[in-house]
């Protein structure tokens, strides 16, 4: 542990969220030009820091519990840090580092110079409030916080507009349906609360795991599934995010794909293991069923439509779709090694989509566009970019060696012990599928001539090259010795399960 | 001190990088390839010793979890593997040479991107060749098929892309859906998997389990080209002449070969084979397989097309070993990976030499052929008869255990299959040289500009005249991969 | 008590419900969101109606133990919401209103057709 940080070890949980919080609010009084930029690195810089402290504080002593103000939960709020938290804690703010760092051509291209300031301010209080949720040990400050990540996210896809005035439209259809998805979750929680008259969630599952009877849970259930699967993009209520982000300015297409929806599915482990009541630490039947015929339709659908889009940004989208599908596949069965494979992708998912939206983001910078058309023969005018987007579509079919097949051979393995080998067989032709879509770019990058009015185009400046292999190659890396995050991976599966953790 | 098994990887490893670094230089970059594929023959033969004495270590390269790892060990069967696919990467680096710039130039389109793919499907071919446990061996499996994707594709005409679409799909559809779910379904019942003699199956699985893993590993290792997937090959014959000679005799096919006499030695277990209705029905297929492609072959116009069908059949031979895994038929599987290798490297050698040459593609215009381009079709004669088994060449002996081992279990259908089989290749190959030799040249055959050609560039008759002498001399002395067949598990009686 | 008892309730959803109608019906995105606030307003009423008790008064401390307080959390609760709900809208609004400046329209179907034929003429 680093020693400066020793005096505030204990207020870690806290200072993840005020960290970008302070620094949000004070990122418009730095102006124009790089400054907000510079501030907002600094930030993200020094939120990893803490998060990954906060990780090797919670893997030597357990999980850490922060009654905000003193007062004991469950009558005060608590912050409460499992590892599983630590993880996509440490997955959103390390993510969003890179991305912050990569992003500063790129915003300046597509953002105006008078929006610069508010721009890093929303960017930092997007990340405030997706770290609040992972943090937050209270059930309706969830929805609050929920509420400040989404209502930034909507302003940053916005932003989108100077490049293309679609942006506006589908921030405003995924406003319609975020707060529409809000406010079930909103039901669902006041229906809780109606039952047990707590807030706090680990009280919450203690008192319904006592007493769970009642149309009162089931239905605030049903009210949080869906919420719950409108925030993370499940199929098939996904339909705002294929257009949300390929509209959005590249770099928060990047951001918002490794960690809003990422945060979507934290929410989901968290509400449907350790607030909701289980069956012995699983789900029951017709929920694993439910949860896994939409992750099924997730699959497929995403990896069709991912293989029929014009543009790369739009493949992206729906490859994320058929992505979440895995994650929820792992999540719904609820066997120890699906879950840590599920907990896998969503970290490793988060490298792969994330650095392959950053790519995205780079034809955008050099090219003015990322429709297929104008890529055809790129992988010989931008060589690196291009090896890139092949190297995370390989992670993304599962090639061994990549860090994809890391979490695949962990979800086929819970997925055969507990005994769903249709669910298994889902995963394996979903990773068929994604080898479709990949090669489709392939096929446009290397085979197809340069098109001959195409203009000279460099390869992509380097401060905005690095980031992006700093995503694909960890990705890489952790395909090939991934021992360590399997294990805090499983420590996480096994502490959501309840088994002893 | 890096172990050599570590040096066997980093080298291709290596020449995977070095046309990179070397770009435009290719003088320097064709000598800095030989000489690593030299020292990669070198190396594999310096792994040698401590196999002979039945000493192993293990490699390990990265971890999973624990008891999970990526980890490389040597055996026999490894070793075979290994030192075909070293020795003939030098050959096959000759030859390229010859031929890619006989045809394109020195300076041909996408160089850097032909020779570093080459070098990773070699690195490919190591590995699988010294995996330790399906892992590894799953690893560097998916390596080969996304390193050669380019290779087939080279030309990048519509029907390079269209080869290269069947050979992706064929090739990762089966060994995601197929392969992978038998290895994760081995890692379940058993809970590891490594490779050990005599397989790790037994006594964790029950019969009509172990069956059913059986053909989804073996149809899973759709680099067999076993029917119903077997598509693939005649279609990747698109690629230029030397990828072919790398897919056929080298690389590609033969770590699908490779993999199913691993995984009968090493995974399910002979004596499991043996007993399994599963490798019965692998079997079946795979007799099947070859009585038909040796028919299809008879009836293909184009050289390389028929040589492709006639790969097609022989590889299945070993698959119909490493089924039937009676000590003698996995003997002469693993022996039959270098013997056929090295006459059919030969074969397409020739092929490729002919068209550098003549620009003739056709077997019916290759009438007396052989006055103007006599080492060549000397070469594809004695090419011919070691694939087809006849003495005194090498494909002799790998052919004469597949029979002995079809015998020991009295599986008379199969015996009949690889006799009918060998009277079919002598229609669709002999006739070939032959006519080359005493048909007569017909003019209208030639191809504008090619009317009076002559030899190929040494460059590409030299590999191919050392290739012929190699299945000469492994005739008489078989020596080392003899030994290292009879070291297999489950080969002694 | 069954189904008077449960006035609020049916108060409530009957609230919700012609919100959400109004989403999902509504071309025009201003009523669009005029349907979401509604929407979030039938929440707002769940909310409250789960403190009130019956001869409840406000939750001051006093002498008297026979004094029945309302629960004030969800009550407290609920200005939180509220706030969120303000905020919503008024990002919402800002939103139509960058519609209206690019598109010339907030009606969903108009937008819909205009970037529909203007991808039309870009490819």
């Amino acid at each position: 542990m680093l020693n400066f940080l020793q005096p505030w070890s204990l207020h870690f949980p806290v200072l993840l969220v005020l960290i970008p919080l302070l620094g949000g609010v004070l990122a418009p009084l730095l102006g124009r030009g790089s400054r907000g930029w510079a501030w907002a690195v600094l930030t993200m810089g020094f939120a990893t820091l803490i998060a990954i402290e906060m990780l090797l504080a919670i893997r030597a002593g357990g999980a850490i519990s922060y009654p905000l103000g003193g007062w004991p939960p469950p009558f005060g709020i608590e912050l409460r840090v499992d590892m599983l938290s630590a993880i996509v804690a440490l997955v959103v703010t390390s993510v969003s580092w890179i991305v912050t760092i990569y992003a500063r051509r790129s915003v300046q291209m597509e953002i105006p110079g008078d929006r610069l300031g508010p721009f890093w301010a929303v960017w930092l209080l997007a990340i405030t409030g997706l770290l609040g949720i992972v943090v937050s040990g209270d059930a309706f400050n969830v929805y609050v916080l929920l509420e400040i990540s989404s209502l930034t996210i909507y302003g940053l896809i916005a932003m989108g507009r100077s490049r293309d005035r679609k942006a506006l439209v589908s921030a405003f259809n995924y406003l319609i349906l975020g707060s529409i998805g809000a406010s079930f979750i909103l039901i669902g929680i006041g229906l809780l609360y109606a039952h047990t008259g707590t807030l706090n969630m680990s009280d919450l599952h203690q008192r319904l795991q006592a007493n769970d009877g009642g149309a009162t849970v089931l239905t605030a259930r049903a009210f949080l599934l869906v919420g719950l699967a409108l925030k993370m993009a499940l199929f098939p209520l996904h339909f705002w995010m294929p257009a949300a982000y390929s509209t959005a300015p590249s770099a928060v297409a990047g951001l918002l794909s490794a960690t809003a929806t990422k945060v979507g599915i934290y929410m989901a482990m968290r509400f449907l293991y350790t607030v909701l009541p289980t069956e012995g630490g699983t789900l029951t039947d017709p929920n694993i069923w439910l949860l896994g015929g939409c992750a099924g339709g997730a699959i497929f659908y995403g990896s069709i439509q991912a293989s029929r889009q014009p543009s790369l940004s739009l493949l992206l989208g729906y490859s994320s779709v058929a992505q979440v599908g895995y994650i929820v596949l792992g999540l719904a069965v609820g066997h120890i090694d699906a879950m840590t494979g599920s907990i896998l992708h969503l970290m490793f998912h988060a490298l792969m989509k994330g650095g392959l939206f950053l790519c995205a983001g780079i034809f955008l910078y050099r090219l003015g566009t990322n429709d297929f058309t104008q890529l055809a023969g790129i992988g010989r005018r931008m060589p690196w970019t291009s090896a890139a987007v092949v190297l995370g579509g390989l992670g993304m079919i599962g090639i061994p060696g990549t860090a994809g097949f890391i979490s695949k051979l962990h979800l086929l393995r819970g997925l055969f012990l507990a005994d769903y080998p249709i669910l298994a067989m889902l995963v394996l032709l979903g990773s068929a599928m994604a080898a479709i879509y990949t090669w489709r770019f392939v096929e446009i990058a290397y085979l197809k001539p340069v098109p001959e009015d195409a203009e000279e185009i460099l390869e992509a400046p380097f401060d905005m090259l690095w980031p992006v292999w700093l995503l694909i190659g960890s990705s890489l890396w952790l395909g090939l010795n991934p021992a360590p995050v399997v294990e805090i991976a499983t420590d996480a599966a096994r502490a959501l399960l309840g088994g002893g953790g | 001190m890096i172990p050599l098994e570590m040096l066997a990887l980093a080298l291709p490893l290596f020449g995977a990088v070095l046309p990179w670094l070397l770009r435009r230089q290719h003088t320097l970059r064709n000598c800095g390839t030989l000489l690593l594929s030299v020292a990669l023959l070198l190396t594999v033969i310096q792994l040698l010793p401590a196999v002979l004495q039945g000493q192993s270590s293990t490699v390990v390269f990265g971890s999973i979890a624990p008891g999970l790892d990526f980890m490389l060990e040597i055996d026999a069967l490894g070793l075979i593997f290994a030192l075909v696919a070293s020795s003939l990467w030098i050959l096959n680096s000759i030859y390229s040479v010859g031929y890619m710039h006989g045809l394109y130039g020195a300076n041909f389109e996408g160089q850097e991107r032909y020779w570093s793919c080459f070098a990773l499907a070699i690195l490919a071919a190591m590995g699988i060749a010294f995996s330790g446990n399906l892992l590894t061996l799953f690893l560097f499996y998916e390596l080969m098929t996304f390193s050669t994707w380019p290779l087939i594709t080279h030309h990048r005409s519509a029907a390079a892309k269209r080869s290269g679409r069947i050979y992706l799909a064929i090739l990762v559809g089966s060994s995601t859906l197929l392969l992978l779910t038998a290895i994760v379904w081995t890692w379940v019942l058993t809970g590891t998997v490594r490779f050990e003699a005599g397989g790790i199956l037994a006594g964790s699985a029950s019969p009509t389990q172990i069956s059913l893993l059986i053909l989804l590993f073996f149809f899973g290792t759709a680099k067999t080209a076993i029917f119903p997937f077997h598509q693939w090959l005649p279609n990747a014959m698109v690629a230029p002449t030397p990828v072919s000679a790398l897919l056929h005799a080298v690389a590609v096919v033969k770590a699908g070969v490779f993999t199913v006499l691993k995984l009968s030695t090493s995974i399910i277990g002979p004596t499991a084979m043996q007993q399994s209705w599963g490798a019965e029905v692998v079997a079946w297929f795979a007799a099947g397989t070859i009585l038909l492609t040796s028919v299809i072959a008879l009836s293909r116009p184009e050289l390389k097309a028929r040589l492709a069908y006639s790969t097609i059949g022989q590889l299945n031979y070993i698959v119909l070993g490493a089924a039937v895994a009676f000590p003698a038929a996995l003997q002469g599987g693993a022996l039959h990976i270098a013997m056929h290798a090295y006459g059919k490297i030969t074969l397409f050698f020739a092929a490729g030499a002919i068209y550098v040459a003549s620009r003739k593609t056709r077997v019916d215009q290759l009438d007396g052929i052989g006055h103007r381009m006599p080492w060549t079709m000397t070469a594809f004669l004695i090419g011919s008869l070691s694939t087809l088994g006849l003495p005194p060449l090498a494909g002799t002996w790998s052919k004469w255990l597949l029979c002995v081992g079809m015998i020991e279990a009295h599986q008379w259908a199969f015996l009949a299959t690889l006799l009918i089989s060998t009277l079919l290749g002598l229609g669709y190959l002999l006739p070939i040289p032959i006519r080359a030799f005493f048909a007569k040249e017909s003019t209208a055959a030639a191809v504008k500009g090619y009317e009076d050609h002559g030899e190929a560039p040494w460059a590409c008759r030299i590999p191919l005249l050392v290739s012929a002498l190699a299945c000469l001399v492994l005739f008489f002395w078989p020596g080392i991969y003899d030994q290292l067949a009879q070291m297999i598990e489950g080969s002694q009686p | 008590m069954t189904l008077l008892g449960l006035f609020n309730h049916w108060a409530f959803v009957i609230i919700m419900m012609v919100g959400l109608y109004a989403i999902i019906a509504r071309n025009n995105m201003v009523k669009k969101i005029l349907g979401l606030g509604l929407f979030q307003t039938g929440i707002f009423l769940m909310y409250i109606t789960l403190g009130v008790r019956d001869g409840a008064t406000a939750p001051i401390l006093q002498d008297d133990p026979a004094v029945i307080y309302a629960n004030p959390l969800p009550h407290v609760l609920i200005l939180t919401a509220i706030v969120v709900s303000v905020s919503t809208m008024a990002v919402a609004l800002a939103l139509a209103i960058g519609i209206r400046e690019s598109y010339g329209t907030v009606e969903a179907d108009e937008v819909a057709a205009i970037d529909q034929s203007s991808q039309e003429v870009g490819c």
